[in-house]
């Protein structure tokens, strides 16, 4: 009973903090919204939260100077092919990682995770040297789609997931006389799809945000993608156009929205997996 | 126990030369799958990260402006590394951004996820969402917002405290007040990622530890903090560990939010890499900067890994 | 030596003819022509004024030459060529730099070497220019528009306090008003953000004054001249008093703050009279004036600036012909300067420019005051300072910092400028 009572009370105590923490989460994104809709002068006067004179005129003016579609669907298709490519290629490692002995596999391991610190600042100029002068890939989309295809987090994140498909299934599989390539396609990865499809939405994110290597490798604006045309919005002297960004940052959040409300049961499915196989 | 764990359990037995390179042949060929399966990493590593880090080594015994002959100098850019204050400020900067946000964060992050955790709550799906959100949001167009609501003059946040009867802050006008207020964007984006982390590390606890604790009259609380955080020890080190990382390779956040201001208080090493080697363009320079910065986290990173692994045994 | 003879005659030919008639310049003689056939990329960042050149005539003369221009952030343009430039390749034809980065570019030996093409100029321009373009007696690019610098006022707030502007002929003189200002209408003289200091004031008062972050030799002044020392504890009396708004610049308070008006004056180059204009205070006409900068003893410089920015040829173009075309014709003609500077105030630094009827016209924003006048007396008065340099990113950067400090009250002024000039010296390498 005196457990009852407290219940009670950590349950109140908890849809309370809940409900802060989830204003705090979501403001931003209402700001955004708001001044998505308000004249370049309403943003900084902020009289009203709300738009005194609410206007289409900031998400307009940003598909007939910017050509935002095209920006959309630069970043919409390198995402993708990248998100693809990597989450298969870490699979494989992580599966690899978790299900097998082999030689050298603890030095492997540590490599791996060790090249996780390695900061991307470091890479920077001898990669854009490389991207340019060996493979000639600078305006394409290859350097934002090969260079991280099998990266250390993934392939960490997918070994500690396949460490619960359960073993006794694979060997099987063996025993019914399936490569190990075969297994992988058709046992393992159908079975590891919620966690496919977590790992997914990670490198999706990574790839639709990311800002650094893209600013460095798209040179010429039909290729940039949209946080890159979010930055062209800013640049003294003369007048960030804070109009035109909030507009562009509410319609470059909407696809991750739908991904993520599409994808979510997915990756709750991949969370609470590992506990279902014990 | 899978057979292939057995299997690969036989030591190499030690013999003549060209038995043991048979050997070596036959049990790569034995293990051909995995390695297969390991080496798209391995090779795309070595060509993207393995190269152009052997490059930078080589570029930081000399002075280069990126084009044209390069000077070599010795360790000339180390000794004068060791004694550079912006340099070291920014590893400082990263270090106390680090305390100001991580310790939080990730006590929310533990917190949150217990409350989620089980039927605990109604609506779970829907916190979950919400506190994922905004780690959804590209760090340029969150930027961009949080300053607009901080600014110092026009910004929502003084607004709103001056409505209260409050002062306003320097949100981003103040050494410290700068710190904390990336701290809060840092929070703002990466505690739903890291309470999903904590959520994956609860469902590896049994529900029936939790249940046991119940029906001997531990209150939810006592339960969290004597059995929730003491199982979850493992999880949490892993966290912070991506934290450490994640903190000092902040980049398009601050460089967003306070270009590094003021008085460089938040001005990381990664922004000083970037700007050494493209404002400044002292190549040889940077490449050294990035390797002290590398030992560093490499540094701490195992410290973690030590903590992270004991705390499996 | 010889290159110094014939320059000197070129000039003193060039001065005969000035003195003899309205000037000339050699590309206001030039001729179509059709037989030059490319396409020329130009690189230039957002609001350079490159997209106000005059191109529709540029066509005329030149058919078959297509232009694609390739617009950027600031940051994002110099960072591309130097990207570029470490990959060796992927240059355009042409780029417009600004001279606070163009010195960074040319010690990296990418700029095609230009003098024999611009010594014909050399008289033209204002000579302070040329000074950035140059090195061991070559050039490496032409000069485009000069930042002229003089004092903003808000009419409206100096009549309500019962200052004269004219009467301010020393920053003594300025100081005194200032306080005045304050207590008539409550308005702060200046704006200068203290914890989020740009460096820009700084920079534009040692420049007043021939000083800056190096000598000649190139060793580093900041701690080594009384004047420098005089500037920083200058301005900490306008942040000690409260007679400085403290504003970021380039933001939008600061913005908004010329226009209310929450400030009385704006020591400031002559492009910020464009800004005022366009966007900035568009709905103050007639409120604005301008007089000289204040000197700093009486009789003393007048003049500074702050900006501007060249044209420079890569060395990697193939092209070179037709992209001194494109260069000559924009930069070198009077007619296209001043064209470019009736669309988009860019301030030409071809002084032939100058003699054109437009910069004698009262200018209604501010009030029919002939201000374009101001500046051409301006900006051929300019003294040459050790400003933009080779290394003036990191110098701005370290400065800034130290001023931030002084500003907060961390440090004294005496201890801001050696602690800058320390960390110069051990960056830089200089002494």
């Amino acid at each position: 009973m005196r457990a009852g009572h407290g219940d009670l009370f950590v349950k109140g105590a908890s849809y309370g903090a809940l409900t802060a923490l989830c204003v705090f989460m979501i403001f931003p994104f209402v700001w955004m919204l708001v001044s998505s809709f308000k004249p370049f002068p309403e943003i900084f006067a902020g009289r009203t939260f709300f738009p005194q004179e609410p206007t289409f005129a900031n998400y307009l003016a940003l598909f007939e100077r910017y050509d935002a579609l095209r920006k959309f669907w630069n970043s919409f298709y390198i995402a993708t092919t990248a998100t693809v490519l990597s989450v298969f290629l870490c699979a494989l490692g992580g599966y690899a990682f978790a299900k097998f002995e082999f030689p050298g596999r603890k030095t492997m391991f540590a490599v791996m995770l060790a090249s996780m610190t390695i900061p991307f600042a470091v890479l920077l100029v001898p990669l854009f040297v490389m991207m340019r002068n060996t493979f000639g890939w600078i305006d394409t989309p290859w350097p934002l789609i090969i260079p991280g295809a099998a990266n250390a987090f993934g392939i960490f994140f997918m070994r500690q997931y396949m460490l619960s498909v359960s073993d006794d299934m694979l060997d099987a599989a063996r025993i019914d006389g399936a490569s190990e390539f075969g297994i992988f396609l058709r046992v393992v990865l159908p079975t590891a799809l919620p966690g496919l499809a977590s790992l997914g939405i990670i490198f999706f994110m990574a790839s639709w945000n990311n800002f650094l290597w893209p600013l460095t490798v798209l040179r010429s604006e039909p290729m940039h993608t949209v946080p890159i045309m979010l930055n062209s919005l800013q640049g003294p002297p003369g007048r960030t156009a804070f109009d035109l960004l909030m507009a562009g940052s509410v319609l470059s959040v909407i696809p991750m929205l739908v991904v993520f409300f599409v994808l979510q049961r997915y990756l709750i499915a991949g969370i609470t997996a590992g506990s279902v196989k014990g | 126990m899978s057979q292939l764990r057995t299997t690969t359990q036989a030591p190499a037995t030690p013999g003549v030369a060209g038995a043991r390179k048979r050997g070596a042949l036959r049990a790569l060929w034995r293990h051909r799958w995995p390695l297969l399966f390991v080496s798209p990493f391995f090779i795309l590593f070595a060509v993207f990260a393995l190269y152009p880090i052997v490059f930078s080594l080589y570029l930081s015994f000399h002075e280069w402006r990126g084009i044209g002959a390069m000077r070599p100098v010795g360790l000339a850019n180390y000794s004068r590394l060791f004694t550079d204050r912006i340099f070291w400020n920014a590893m400082q900067n990263a270090l106390l951004l680090f305390f100001i946000y991580v310790p939080l964060m990730t006590f929310l992050a533990v917190v949150i996820a217990t409350m989620l955790h089980g039927g605990f709550l109604k609506l779970q799906g829907m916190w979950r969402a919400l506190i994922f959100m905004p780690h959804l949001t590209s760090m340029v167009a969150a930027g961009f917002t949080f300053r607009l609501i901080l600014d110092t003059h026009s910004g929502f946040a003084n607004r709103a405290l001056t409505l209260l009867g409050a002062s306003p802050i320097p949100w981003l006008d103040d050494m410290w007040w700068a710190r904390i207020s990336l701290g809060l964007l840092m929070i703002w984006a990466w505690l739903g990622y890291n309470t999903i982390i904590m959520l994956a590390g609860l469902q590896t606890i049994p529900t029936e530890v939790n249940e046991a604790a119940a029906v001997d009259g531990a209150s939810r609380v006592q339960v969290f903090f004597r059995i929730t955080v003491p199982l979850l020890k493992p999880v949490i080190l892993f966290a912070v560990t991506l934290s450490i990382i994640g903190t000092f390779q902040l980049f398009t956040e601050p460089y967003i939010l306070t270009g590094g201001g003021p008085m460089r208080a938040t001005e990381t090493p990664v922004m000083q890499i970037f700007s050494s080697t493209f404002a400044n363009m002292r190549f040889g320079y940077a490449a050294a900067m990035s390797y002290v910065y590398f030992v560093t986290i490499v540094v701490l990173a195992i410290v973690q890994f030590r903590l992270v692994s004991r705390g499996d045994r | 030596m010889n290159k110094t003879v014939t320059q000197l005659l070129v000039m003193l030919i060039a001065l005969l003819l000035v003195g003899a008639a309205a000037a000339q310049t050699p590309a206001d003689a030039l001729e179509p022509n059709p037989d030059l056939h490319a396409t020329l990329e130009i690189w230039a960042w957002q609001g350079s004024g490159v997209d106000t050149f005059a191109d529709a005539e540029f066509a005329e003369y030149y058919p078959n030459i297509q232009l694609n221009y390739v617009l950027r952030p600031t940051p994002d343009t110099y960072q591309q060529i130097q990207l570029a430039a470490v990959a060796g390749g992927g240059l355009p034809d042409i780029s417009n730099i600004e001279d606070s980065h163009l010195r960074q570019f040319l010690e990296l030996g990418i700029l095609h070497d230009l003098t024999d093409r611009v010594e014909p100029y050399l008289p033209f321009m204002n000579e302070f220019k040329w000074g950035h373009v140059e090195r061991d007696g070559r050039y490496y690019a032409m000069p485009n528009d000069s930042g002229p610098v003089a004092l903003f006022y808000r009419r409206d707030i100096f009549e309500r306090a019962g200052v004269d502007p004219e009467g301010i002929e020393t920053w003594a003189d300025y100081y005194d008003a200032a306080f005045v200002i304050m207590e008539e209408t409550g308005v702060p003289m200046w704006q200068q953000a203290g914890a989020r200091n740009s460096g820009r004031l700084f920079e534009i008062l040692m420049w007043q004054r021939g000083l800056g972050y190096i000598d000649e030799d190139g060793n580093v002044l900041l701690d080594r001249d009384e004047g420098i020392l005089e500037i920083l504890e200058f301005m900490g009396r306008f942040w000690d008093d409260g007679l400085a708004l403290d504003a970021e610049e380039w933001t939008d308070a600061w913005y908004r703050n010329f226009d209310e008006p929450n400030v009385a004056t704006h020591p400031g180059a002559v492009w910020m009279g464009t800004f005022f204009k366009s966007w900035i205070a568009p709905d103050a006409a007639g409120n604005w004036g301008v007089i000289r900068l204040p000197a700093w003893e009486p009789g003393g410089s007048q003049a500074s600036n702050d900006g501007g920015s060249s044209l420079v040829i890569f060395e990697q173009s193939t092209q070179k012909e037709a992209a001194w075309a494109y260069v000559e014709f924009h930069l070198g003609r009077t007619a296209s300067q001043v064209q470019t500077f009736i669309a988009s105030d860019i301030f030409p630094s071809l002084e032939t420019a100058y003699d054109h009827p437009y910069f004698s016209e009262p200018d209604p924003y501010y009030g029919g005051q002939v201000v374009r006048r101001i500046f051409t007396d301006v900006v051929q008065e300019i003294p040459e300072a050790g400003i933009y340099n080779v290394d003036y990113q990191e110098m701005n950067g370290l400065m800034a910092e130290q001023i931030q400090r002084f500003a907060t009250g961390q440090v004294s002024a005496s201890e801001a400028l050696s602690a800058a000039a320390r960390e110069i010296r051990s960056r830089t390498g200089r002494r």
